[in-house]
């Protein structure tokens, strides 16, 4: 405490600065105040990038995760969805990822806490004021070292002056399979076994298309080929059946929300509370998810000088989890199981015939998965107006997260046999931040103004992982059993803490030339003495053009400003303590060990992401028009890399900064009014995002993680894999083609080449918004387009019958007898591992009509009348239509290894992997107030 | 002039501050261990986890735990005749059994990498043994350290080096590293080291280590004088020294500390060390080499029952007792308990329930499953007493091979008689040659599957199939990812 205290003297000693001002926004028509670190700036003032997104755009989306509905709403900011399952994590890339090995997710910062648990995709978007993306250095800098990635303020709702304010909505939505695939019919399968059994015992020759289609339709397992022979096909006779395994596994799915906030406030004092409960089903069988959030928000004026602000948000969830993609279990991987074959419910789900083959159902039905998380972000905040051109802010914030993922496989699943297996995990993040700093503004005289911000902050974060896993039947039973009778893995804490110091100058001159000046310097736990600081500094400047005498009667123009910034941010490793040596607990025979668990690493140091942006923001015809265009240019350098090292070391890789990486790119941005009258308005708005992203050097070394690469020259996760060219057809086999353009039919001699790019070439979205007195039609267009996705479900699914496997119904067309012209292989009986290759490579690219609302406000007099303050119904569709080349459900996952590093995750983009796909949902709600 | 003050007293109070940032890691040891003897002995229990290959959630079963013995066992069968390779469950051996080693194979790089992971934190315990202040414990520790060092080079210098005595004992094999790394400027690029100079280090480590242990007698369950003198003795017969052969193992029988068995099966699946175990990895519930969930280890590939593994490891009942087909099998006689088969098992059948060798693979009930690793949470007999009456009675002989020494002898029928078969006596061999013959063929019956096969034929001169197994293509090479970085280069 002794060490926070200095800080605030010293901030104390020195000159500060501004706060807030109401001025127009820049991503929306209406004219907002723009909030930005530590304060707010007018549109006049800001000379930073920033998108605002308001939040009454959020709350009527029938999504879990608050980051969902900010999908295709705001210029340079990439929203994907790792999956249509529910709760599990969206991925939001601002501008393009800068770093390789470390996150590449945005700082979020909740009513000035900034949050290391994950907690903001908990937050009720019912209870979101406005939402800031801060994208430029110069916004960022003031938090420095975390805001490579940029930074996503998210300020909740607070209550005004007045009576007691009751607002209630409900909402009730039914969820639907997006598409359904097209499969092999029962014959068309069976048509396929015949032939798997025939390969396998060398009857290669009879085969074709027509004799396969003659032997199944004749019914009989006992076949006579044209050779003399007589071939019995086991259980063929058995595979009568006609199972429709997307039926079974894809469901309607229920969803019910409702929210109800009280505000209302005094002279004195204004609060705002909030309480929502959501329940929503997944459209997979056995995925659900239950969440409370409860908030409150006090504001209070004390006296003329000092005020308070008072915030805490409380939400707990309940997650009925699926398998992972990839593993076994996970229900979506029933669209490979043979269509002819049936299951019985009462046999443990298992499959009639082909029972080696693991029907997921058996795991949804004797397994549970559940993830029960408690997360709890609270904020006080005090300002005492020292004079009246100078404040003291003080804040602190605390941002919990207990989580407890309950895992048990019945005996009955094929992990649990024979006596069940319990997996417990826990984990608790604990972290918070305090705040201190003076807030200075100054007008000299009507043309020059000044203003300061100085302040420190001091977080720290721990967060305390716990695993263990014992074969029995119960969690209760694997919580009392000894630990020497189950295997308990002693996770290593994490934690880190950052001091800080961070000001910010903006000098305004006439309202026409601003200049900015902010930094934050940053120390922090991550890294050693040597490089235990980094200095994060950002200028920028504004010109008001619209403000110069020569356009000030424009009828036209009525804004128009040019702005620029420069600035450096940083960026940490996701590991904490590396660079000194650490070792891990663990147990061998029963006795307590230790283990190296990494090298000393005293010269690792942050990664900077230099920054250059200029914009251009415009205003035309009364700002009936308005928008914004910029261009951004990013350099990473000193990347954190891990570089190979001799295994002699005892590792494989050690971390350290080396590389550099671009991201380039150009943002528009226009909002329209086209008609407005007091009856009838229709307003547009299209953003639209260009981003170009290159490793520059990564010293000679590249990495390959499966299909995806980091080369240098290439974009991040760059596809790298061999290149299919078709099949032979003297032989039916896969043909590849090598950079020489030769061709050969051994996949493991073809040359490896970069074959295509996961990040998209540009994306964005395009609203409108029509109204008619009290109806209003509002939807959003969602674009994503450039990038390639592995449809590595392919690789099962779509693989010529690869392991006898239930297939798309393209693979009837695959290559029967010599001389078949085709795209898809033999089946080969023995290939039991997948060859992967541009055959399952395609194009990402999709428009879709991500969000529809028609809604109806009961006219004022007929409400008022019943005593309440508006009145509102509502029905809404979600992912009703997309347009797409893709062959897969959803384009718009993408599969995440949950045992993956972080680097796997950055490497490991624009796959699916029977990945779940989002659901279309359809639903109806009401909004009163009262 | 403001901003510079500015930023002057930033400055300043920030490095005022530093103290909060030295935060302290829970759940893990930084930075000043090593430092007393209570970490020291717990590092050294931590490179027994790494010699056992004990599965850590990201690698599992290398090393003395597994890999060393499967990787030595596929290679030294003939596929499909001998032995059955379930391909596809346990595709990342494949290529030992194909005996065409990829210089990528990933269990090649990760046992090579945990191997020298291990060596590292023993050279790191010896920087630092004299942190210890009893000179009993600095002993014990040291001593134990450098047996480890010295079990690894030489495991390491016979899988990965051509046979000792064969005309390449002075080329490059593999790096030697003998001084710790701890910090990220100490890695360096190594020099190979000859195959001679990797086994003339693991012998001084071996013979340092046996003196320095000789008060501690069987030493729990960590290495003793007794298993340094077992691996002395391994070492010396893969290089032909028959003289030490019979001088270690002579020590090891008089010390008293082992016993085989009254019975062959009770030398496997113990909760703890048999008492004819001289070395071997402790595996429990809480740390074993791999199960089912994690998908590795010995019983993983070994084991065919529901509980244990998938049974990847399959042979045929003619392998066990036909010579006709198999020129190679151990043949084992109707009264040997080493090839009793259990034909009654089925999905529901436990490991305690399997009272013989082998028993019907419950996965695919055409071929059986060996039984001597049944489930992850037994330990894995390293080097047994057994062994150790075997090297003798081999080193006797070849040191005088016209005649068939009575030590020697008796030496044999001990394993004989523990396994149910009747005493040989001198009128049972024809010519001194067959003595010889009878001892390959009780090696091969004693210790079928438990990887020590691979080095017999390489020192024996002998064929796996029709092929030398001297051939280079039964030496694991050094992996693309370690000369990738320039070693050997």
């Amino acid at each position: 405490m002794r060490a926070l205290l200095c800080i605030w003297l010293t901030s104390l000693l020195l000159i500060p600065r501004s706060y807030a001002q109401q001025v127009d926004s820049v991503d929306s028509p209406i004219v907002k105040e723009m909030v930005v670190g530590f304060g707010s700036q007018s549109r006049e003032e800001l000379t930073g990038s920033v998108s605002q997104i308001d939040g009454s755009d959020l709350s009527s989306q029938p999504v879990v995760e608050f980051e969902q509905t900010s999908q295709g709403k705001a210029s340079g900011v990439l929203v994907q969805n790792t999956s249509g399952k529910l709760g599990e994590g969206t991925s939001v890339l601002i501008r393009g990822g800068t770093s390789l090995s470390s996150s590449n997710q945005p700082l979020y910062v909740v009513d000035g806490v900034p949050l290391s648990s994950g907690n903001q995709s908990d937050i009720d978007p019912n209870n979101i004021q406005s939402i800031e993306v801060l994208k430029d250095a110069s916004a960022s800098a003031i938090y420095g070292s975390r805001a490579a990635n940029g930074v996503i303020l998210i300020t909740t709702k607070t209550g005004t002056k007045g009576s007691v304010k009751v607002d209630f909505d409900y909402q009730f939505g039914v969820g639907q399979r997006p598409k359904k695939l097209n499969l092999y019919s029962a014959d068309e399968y069976n048509q396929q076994f015949i032939e798997f059994v025939l390969r396998t015992l060398g009857e290669d020759d009879q085969i074709t298309q027509q004799n396969l289609e003659q032997w199944q339709q004749s019914g009989s397992s006992t076949i006579s080929l044209n050779n003399g022979n007589s071939v019995s096909i086991p259980v063929l006779d058995s595979l009568n059946s006609n199972t429709d395994w997307q039926d079974e596994v894809f469901r309607t799915a229920l969803s019910h929300r409702s929210n109800i906030n009280v505000s209302g406030g005094s002279d004195q004092h204004r609060y705002f509370t909030g309480l929502s409960y959501t329940n929503q089903e997944g459209i997979l069988v056995g995925n659900d998810y239950n969440r409370l959030n409860g908030r409150v928000n006090l504001n209070s004026d004390w006296s003329d000088r000092f005020s308070s602000n008072f915030s805490i948000n409380y939400s707990r969830s309940v997650n009925n989890r699926l398998n992972e993609d990839k593993d076994l279990g996970n229900p979506l991987q029933a669209i490979v199981l043979p269509p002819s074959d049936s299951f019985d419910p009462d046999n443990n789900y298992r499959l009639n015939v082909r029972s080696l083959e693991y029907n997921p159902l058996t795991e949804v039905h004797f397994a549970k998965n559940i993830s029960t998380t408690n997360g709890l972000i609270g904020n006080l905040g005090l300002k005492y107006a020292i004079l009246d051109n100078l404040s003291l802010n003080i804040d602190g914030g605390i941002d919990l997260i207990d989580n407890v993922q309950e895992r048990l496989q019945g005996p009955e699943t094929l992990e649990g046999a024979p006596n069940g297996l319990a997996r417990l995990s826990e984990s608790n993040t604990f972290n918070y931040v305090v705040n201190g700093y003076l807030d200075f503004e100054e007008d000299f005289d009507s043309t020059n103004k000044l203003s300061a911000l100085i302040g420190g902050s001091y977080q720290r974060s721990t967060t305390d992982p716990a695993f263990r896993l014992a074969e029995v039947n119960s969690i209760s039973e694997l919580e009392d059993i000894p630990t020497t009778d189950q295997r308990i893995s002693i996770l290593p804490d994490l934690g880190f803490a950052f001091v800080s110091a961070f000001g910010r100058i903006n000098y305004n001159l006439d309202n026409r030339y601003v200049f900015q000046f902010s930094g934050r310097l940053d120390g922090s736990s991550k890294f050693g003495e040597e490089n235990r600081y980094g200095f994060f500094p950002a200028f920028s400047a504004g010109w008001n053009i619209s403000n110069e005498s020569f356009l000030s009667t424009s009828s036209t123009i009525s804004f128009l400003k040019l702005k620029g910034s420069f600035g450096i941010v940083g960026n940490t490793p996701d590991d904490d303590f590396l660079f000194q040596t650490n070792y891990f607990r663990t147990f061998y025979g029963g006795q307590e060990a230790i283990r190296l668990s990494n090298l000393a690493n005293p010269d690792l140091k942050w990664e900077s992401t230099q920054q250059i942006d200029i914009g251009l923001e415009y205003g035309l015809f009364d700002n009936k028009v308005n928008g914004s265009i910029s261009y951004y240019n990013k350099t990473t350098s000193d990347l954190l890399f891990p570089v190979p090292v001799t295994l002699t070391s005892g590792f494989d890789f050690i971390l350290q900064n080396i590389g550099e990486l671009e991201n380039k790119g150009f943002e528009f941005n226009i909002n329209t009014v086209n008609y407005s009258s007091p009856d009838v308005s229709w307003q547009t708005g299209f953003n639209i995002s260009f981003n170009d992203n290159e490793i520059t050097d990564l010293g000679g070394r590249d990495l390959i993680v499966g299909v995806n690469s980091f080369k240098e020259g290439e974009s991040t996760g760059a596809f790298f894999m061999r290149e299919f060219v078709g099949v032979e057809p003297s032989t039916g086999l896969a043909l590849y083609e090598n950079e020489d353009g030769s061709t050969t039919t051994d996949w493991e001699s073809a040359d490896r080449r970069v074959v295509g790019n996961p990040n998209p070439d540009f994306y964005g979205g395009f609203t409108n918004s029509l109204t008619y007195k009290g109806v209003n039609l509002e939807f959003l267009i969602q674009f994503v387009s450039g990038n390639d996705i592995y449809n590595q479900t392919g690789e099962f699914l779509s693989n010529s019958g690869i392991q006898n496997l239930g297939q798309s119904a393209d693979q009837v067309d695959r290559w029967y007898e010599p001389g078949d012209i085709t795209s898809n292989p033999a089946l080969d009986p023995s290939q039991v591992n997948t060859f992967p290759s541009t055959r399952w490579l395609e194009d990402g690219s999709y428009v879709r009509l991500k969000n529809i609302v028609l809604s109806y406000n009961l006219p004022d007099d007929f409400v008022s009348n019943i005593g309440m303050r508006f009145a509102r119904v509502y029905v809404s569709g979600q992912n009703l239509l997309t347009i797409t080349d893709f062959s897969g459900y959803d384009p718009d996952v993408n599969f995440v290894d949950p045992l993956g590093s972080t680097i796997d995750r950055n490497i490991t983009r624009g796959v699916v992997d029977f990945t779940p796909p989002q659901a279309r949902i359809y639903s109806v709600g009401f909004k009163l107030g009262f | 002039m403001k901003k510079f003050i500015v930023l002057i007293l930033l400055f300043i109070a920030s490095y005022a501050c530093d103290s909060i940032l030295e935060i302290e890691p829970d759940g893990i040891i930084g930075a000043d261990v090593l430092k007393n003897g209570e970490d020291l002995e717990r590092a050294l229990i931590g490179t027994y986890f790494n010699l056992g290959g004990i599965s850590d959630g990201i690698d599992g079963g290398e090393l003395l735990g597994g890999d060393f013995i499967i990787m030595s066992t596929l290679l030294a069968h003939v596929p499909n005749i001998e032995i059955i390779w379930d391909r596809v469950n346990g595709f990342s051996y494949n290529n030992f059994i194909d005996k065409e080693i990829l210089l990528t194979n990933p269990r090649v790089q990760s046992n090579w990498r945990r191997a020298y992971e291990t060596i590292n934190q023993v050279n790191t315990i010896l920087a630092n043994v004299e942190n210890i202040e009893s000179s009993e414990d600095q002993n014990r520790i040291r001593g134990e350290a450098l047996a480890i060092r010295g079990v690894l080079y030489f495991e390491m210098i016979r899988l990965w080096g051509p046979q000792y005595g064969t005309g390449s004992d002075n080329s490059a094999a593999i790096p030697l590293i003998l001084d710790p790394i701890t910090e990220v400027g100490d890695i360096e690029t190594p020099q190979l080291a000859s195959v001679l100079t990797v086994y003339d280090q693991a012998e001084a480590d071996l013979e340092a280590a046996q003196t320095l242990l000789a008060p501690f007698g069987k030493n729990g369950t960590g290495l003793s004088s007794s298993a340094c003198q077992a691996y002395l003795a391994r070492m010396a017969l893969q290089r032909s020294d028959f003289a030490a052969v019979e001088n270690f193992t002579s020590e090891i029988l008089q010390s008293g500390n082992f016993s085989l068995e009254n019975d062959f099966l009770d030398a496997f699946n113990n909760v703890s060390n048999s008492s004819e175990d001289i070395f071997a990895i402790q595996q429990t519930v809480a740390s074993n080499t791999g199960d089912r969930s994690a998908g590795t280890g010995l019983a993983f590939y070994y084991s065919s029952l529901n509980e244990s593994g998938l049974g990847a490891l399959r042979l045929t009942l003619f392998f066990l007792i036909d010579d006709e087909i198999v020129s190679n099998g151990p043949i084992y006689p109707l009264a040997d308990s080493r090839g009793t088969i259990d034909f009654d098992v089925d999905i529901s059948t436990t490991s305690s329930q399997i009272n013989t060798a082998y028993y019907k693979n419950i996965l695919n009930n055409t071929v059986l499953s060996p039984a001597k690793f049944l489930t992850s949470t037994n330990v894995i007999p390293v080097i047994r007493l057994a062994e150790v009456l075997l090297m003798r009675a081999e080193a006797i002989y070849e040191q005088n091979p016209g005649v068939i020494n009575n030590t020697a002898l008796s030496d044999l029928n001990q394993i004989r008689t523990r396994a149910g078969l009747t005493a040989l006596t001198l009128s049972d061999f024809a010519s001194p040659s067959e003595f010889m013959d009878a001892i390959r063929l009780e090696r091969r019956r004693e210790l079928l599957f438990e990887g020590q096969h691979l080095h017999d034929l390489k020192r024996w001169d002998g064929f796996v199939g029709s092929v030398s197994a001297r051939d280079p293509k039964f030496i694991l090479p050094i992996p693309q990812a370690e000369t990738d970085t320039g070693t050997g280069g």
